[in-house]
């Protein structure tokens, strides 16, 4: 079912563990189905777009460019709030090497395990920071983000493969630490620390993962949730014939934020 | 496709002595796989992914390509870049938006840009040029406004991949023209309309194709902060199908090239396609004179020699000079030249004979149909009878408008219905073929006898469907009737709400009413593929002046009108069908593809269509590429040269990718009633008869 180079990701892994069938059809079978999960759209599409804009300020910022003047001119003022929130209650930055906006991949039997990063910090007193920008519409709660597929992929991933970034020098569990620094909530969550247990336990639960899910027969066993709220929330409920009212509960997932409504042109 | 062991040398290069190598040659030598290697001997040896740039000549190529790099086994690595050069350029102008949107003269440089697919850009120009029209613009010249326009767009696309400034469109037009005078006042009427849609993007944010491309080539790279960032970021190079990018993507690699730290370019520099998007094989040519290194494959040394013949001699007899010997008979590359009087017997003769060959043992997968277009009947002939046979068949091709696609038909028919006030109306069989697909499961016989019965044409809403008798009803189906009643209620209670954003109407209707188990997955992709595209035209419906359900409203006519599609829409892609037989349209899909075929089919060979290009009053392709002299005059011996060039290009290509033998096929006579007899079928036959 799962092809050679197929990469395992945070969400990817999440999505497995909310449903198995979403899992299947939108990595495997990468079935499009455009179905509203709201019924306020114009609200989720500018949840989508403050999410990229803000990843993109940042970004810019960190290239040395002037970006004050498009925050100023922006008509939406939750940005501007976010950006100021960015001005006063940044997370610590430590000198360093750094890089943003960063894929690592890591090889997992057949398979790949990958890591979208929005900013990695080698800094000189060797630490080794990962920062990772939340622009979704729920509070963030400490808890969830201690124990999800995001944290354990991320660190994972920076030990595995930070000596790319490095100049070959490995990188030591110990020194790693994940900031979630949420636009809105820039307080709600503290940094998440890492060692070389946790790094072996991490590898592994991946490894048990993976291999359960590459275990799976056929489309069959990739069986849909028992867990109707997932529906309510999911692309997927009238093709999976789960149709009930649309949840408000919804969010975006910024691992898969991308500029995707970019025209395309042949050349 | 096995790689030729000589670009091994190339592969193991050093990684940072900046030595620069050129793989010439046919695709078929396996440049594609030599730079899929040299980017794993950089990965493993610790390259970060980041640092190399990988340029691609079109998506569907870096698609395959990065399917193919996913498969590597590797350890660890940084993801890579793999871009097309119009790919590249428009994210970095994004990112690089601050920096650079105030001196490439944007009115608002604090906003940020609006990218304007090719849908609204035609809109867009059409806007701005209907005045223009009306007062007798583009007058005599007997052509659809939407021809008109996109050879207007065509004009600002091919001044930005050359490279000159847009007031020189005209100028260059008019001097290279040596016809009736009053086509210069027609190219006088293009600059004017061509400076006010530039003029107006630059007014309102937006960047088309062509903006992308200048503001890129013209004010980004030459931006010094830019350029540290770029060749700090991009120590290693990699560039496939050079012959297949334009000369500003050419600018970027030369630029580049003496400041990596390696560099691996590919090309085959008698190839070159996509003429009519301003690819420029010469500059390949010069880039691989720029490369320290050339490594130079020959077609004899890695195709079939008779098919290679066969290609040399058809290019001697469109005068393509004399071709080098080859050891084989050119007519050994012919299996069989198919002739038949009706275009349908040719269809079925070649549905036989694939039959005959797949009975022999061949795969479906090495068979190859290749045609200039593969219209419906084609399509639908092919598909009936190899479904009848059981035979795995796959159609690659790109639609030309948004409205050849059912499914966007019937998305649209049901928008009509939804926005009474746009005051547009329908036919029966509009709405039969929309409800096909909106009540489905129901047979095309069922929907007209909906339409007819419950479609009040004066008003034009649904009736309830109470009004049908009760014979009626149990023809259509109980079940039908009930889909209908849901539909017809959405529809009004959709009415009744405050009107929202088009395209969220487009979501709505498909994720509430379209989208059940009954609908193809194919299917939903389209849908996905509209409402992007509708989406992009609301974001730039400001620019245009457009508010509330006018933005819809002209949506909708436009797609109806006919409007070119961007280009995403295709069927399949090769690839993603390797077990089956592949139509193929037009040819230089099949040829930028990298598939090799056991037996080509080519279709139509008597068409003219695959000499000659669409009527273009209003530009040139060659007049206006950076290689044209401007001392030169556009004659018709010019004309008949470079069609002749064009087509002997294609004919090399598609024998370079065959191994075991052609099948060339025309009809005496299309549906039209017209002679088949265009040069290739002549050149065919003058060569089949030298060996008779
Ligand atoms: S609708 Fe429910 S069952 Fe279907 S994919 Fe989504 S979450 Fe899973």
């Amino acid at each position: 079912m799962i092809n050679k180079g197929f990469k395992f990701s945070q969400s990817s892994l999440t999505t497995f563990k909310q449903c198995r069938r979403r899992f299947l059809l939108r990595y495997l079978q990468h079935m499009q189905w455009p179905a509203p999960l709201t019924d306020h759209l114009s609200e989720w599409e500018q949840t989508i777009q403050r999410g990229l804009f803000f990843h993109q300020f940042i970004l810019q910022e960190s290239l040395g460019l002037h970006v004050e003047a498009a925050i100023h001119k922006s008509d939406d003022p939750l940005l501007r709030t976010w950006w100021d929130n960015w001005r006063k209650q940044a997370p610590d930055m430590p000198r360093g090497e750094l890089f943003s906006e960063t894929m690592l991949s890591v090889p997992f039997g057949e398979r790949r395990l990958v890591a979208k990063l929005d900013r990695v910090i080698f800094a000189e007193d060797g630490r080794v920071l990962i920062f990772d920008w939340k622009t979704g519409r729920r509070k963030p709660k400490q808890a969830e983000y201690v124990d999800n597929w995001q944290t354990l992929v991320y660190r994972f991933v920076v030990v595995e493969a930070g000596a790319l970034l490095t100049g070959g020098h490995p990188v030591d569990p110990a020194n790693v630490s994940l900031i979630y620094w949420h636009a809105q909530y820039p307080q709600a969550i503290q940094p998440i620390i890492y060692s070389s247990a946790e790094h072996e336990a991490a590898r592994n639960r991946l490894t048990q993962k993976m291999a359960e899910i590459e275990g799976l027969p056929d489309e069959a066993a990739y069986a849909k949730t028992e867990d109707l709220t997932e529906c309510r929330r999911c692309e997927y409920h009238t093709y999976c014939e789960r149709v009930s009212p649309r949840g408000e509960d919804w969010d975006i997932d910024e691992d898969e934020l991308d500029w995707d409504l970019l025209p395309e042109a042949e050349l | 496709m096995n790689m030729a062991p000589e670009f091994n040398r190339a592969i193991n290069s050093s990684l940072n002595e900046k030595y620069t190598y050129f793989l010439a040659g046919p695709l078929v030598a396996g440049q594609r796989q030599a730079l899929i290697v040299r980017l794993r001997v950089l990965l493993e040896a610790g390259v970060p992914g980041y640092a190399i740039l990988v340029l691609l000549p079109d998506r569907a190529t870096a698609r395959r390509f990065r399917q193919q790099v996913d498969e590597l086994d590797l350890g660890p690595y940084g993801a890579v870049d793999l871009q097309t050069y119009y790919g590249l350029a428009s994210r970095l102008i994004r990112l690089f938006w601050p920096l650079v949107a105030d001196s490439a003269g944007f009115a608002a440089p604090e906003r940020p840009p609006v990218f304007l697919n090719y849908e609204t850009a035609q809109y867009l120009m059409g806007q701005l040029s209907e005045p223009l029209l009306a007062q007798g613009y583009f007058e005599g010249l007997s052509m659809r406004p939407q021809r008109i326009i996109s050879q207007l767009l065509d004009n600002l696309n091919k001044a930005a991949v050359a490279g000159f400034a847009l007031g020189e469109v005209a100028p260059r037009l008019a001097q290279a023209w040596t016809g009736e005078a009053s086509r210069l006042r027609l190219y006088e009427h293009v600059q004017i309309c061509i400076d006010l849609y530039r003029g107006h993007c630059l007014q309102h944010g937006l960047l088309d194709a062509s903006l992308v491309f200048e503001v890129f080539n013209r004010h980004l790279v030459a931006k010094d902060e830019f350029w540290r960032y770029f060749t700090e970021r991009f120590r290693h190079l990699l560039v496939d199908s050079s012959e297949e990018m334009v000369p500003v993507a050419h600018d970027l690699v030369r630029r580049l090239l003496h400041q990596s730290d390696s560099a691996l370019l590919t090309g085959d520099v008698q190839a070159g396609f996509r003429i009519f998007l301003g690819v420029d094989a010469p500059g390949a040519a010069e880039l691989q004179a720029e490369c320290q290194e050339s490594i130079v494959v020959e077609p004899a040394n890695c195709a079939d020699p008779h098919l290679t013949a066969f290609a040399g001699r058809i290019g001697e007899k469109l005068g393509q000079g004399r071709t080098v010997e080859s050891a084989g008979s050119p007519r050994l590359a012919v299996v069989d030249l198919v002739q038949t009087r009706y275009r349908s017997q040719m269809i079925e003769s070649v549905a036989r004979q694939i039959i005959e060959l797949i009975n022999k043992g061949v795969a479906p997968g090495e068979i190859a149909i290749v045609a200039p277009h593969a219209d419906g009947v084609l399509r639908f002939l092919l598909a009936e009878t190899f479904r009848a046979a059981d035979i795995p068949f796959a159609v690659i091709r790109r639609y030309e408008t948004l409205r050849e696609e059912p499914v966007v038909r019937a998305c649209l028919t049901l928008a009509i219905l939804a926005h009474p006030e746009w005051g547009q109306s329908l036919s029966v069989f509009d709405l039969a073929e929309a409800l096909e697909r909106a009540l489905k499961p129901l047979d095309p016989l069922r929907a007209e006898l909906v339409a007819r019965h419950l479609y009040d044409l004066r008003s034009g809403q649904l009736k309830n469907a109470s009004e049908l008798n009760a014979k009626m009803r149990e023809r259509i189906g109980f079940a039908a009737v009930e889909r209908y009643e849901i539909l017809r209620e959405w529809l009004e209670s959709y009415r009744a709400e405050e009107p929202g954003a088009f395209d969220h109407f487009l979501r709505r209707l498909f994720g509430e009413i379209l989208s059940n188990c009954e609908l193809e997955p194919e299917d939903a992709q389209v849908y996905s593929k509209l409402i992007a595209s509708a989406s992009s035209f609301r974001q730039a419906a400001p620019a245009m002046d457009l508010k509330g359900t006018d933005i819809g409203k002209r949506y909708v006519e436009m797609v109806l009108a006919g409007v070119v599609a961007a280009q995403y829409l295709t069927d399949v892609d090769l690839e993603e069908a390797p077990e089956s037989i592949a139509l193929v349209a037009p040819v230089y899909t099949y040829l930028l593809s990298g598939h090799v075929a056991r037996y080509q089919f080519w279709l139509d060979i008597g068409s003219m269509s695959w000499w000659d290009p669409l009527h273009q009053p209003l530009t040139n392709h060659y007049v206006l590429a950076r290689r044209w002299n401007q001392d030169e005059r556009w004659t018709d011996a010019v004309d008949f040269s470079i069609r002749n060039q064009n087509l002997y290009r294609l004919v090399r290509g598609l024998c370079l990718r065959c191994r075991g033998g052609i099948y060339l096929c025309a009809s005496d006579s299309e549906g039209r009633g017209e002679v088949q007899d265009g040069p290739l079928m002549m050149a065919v036959q003058q060569v089949l008869q030298e060996r008779a």
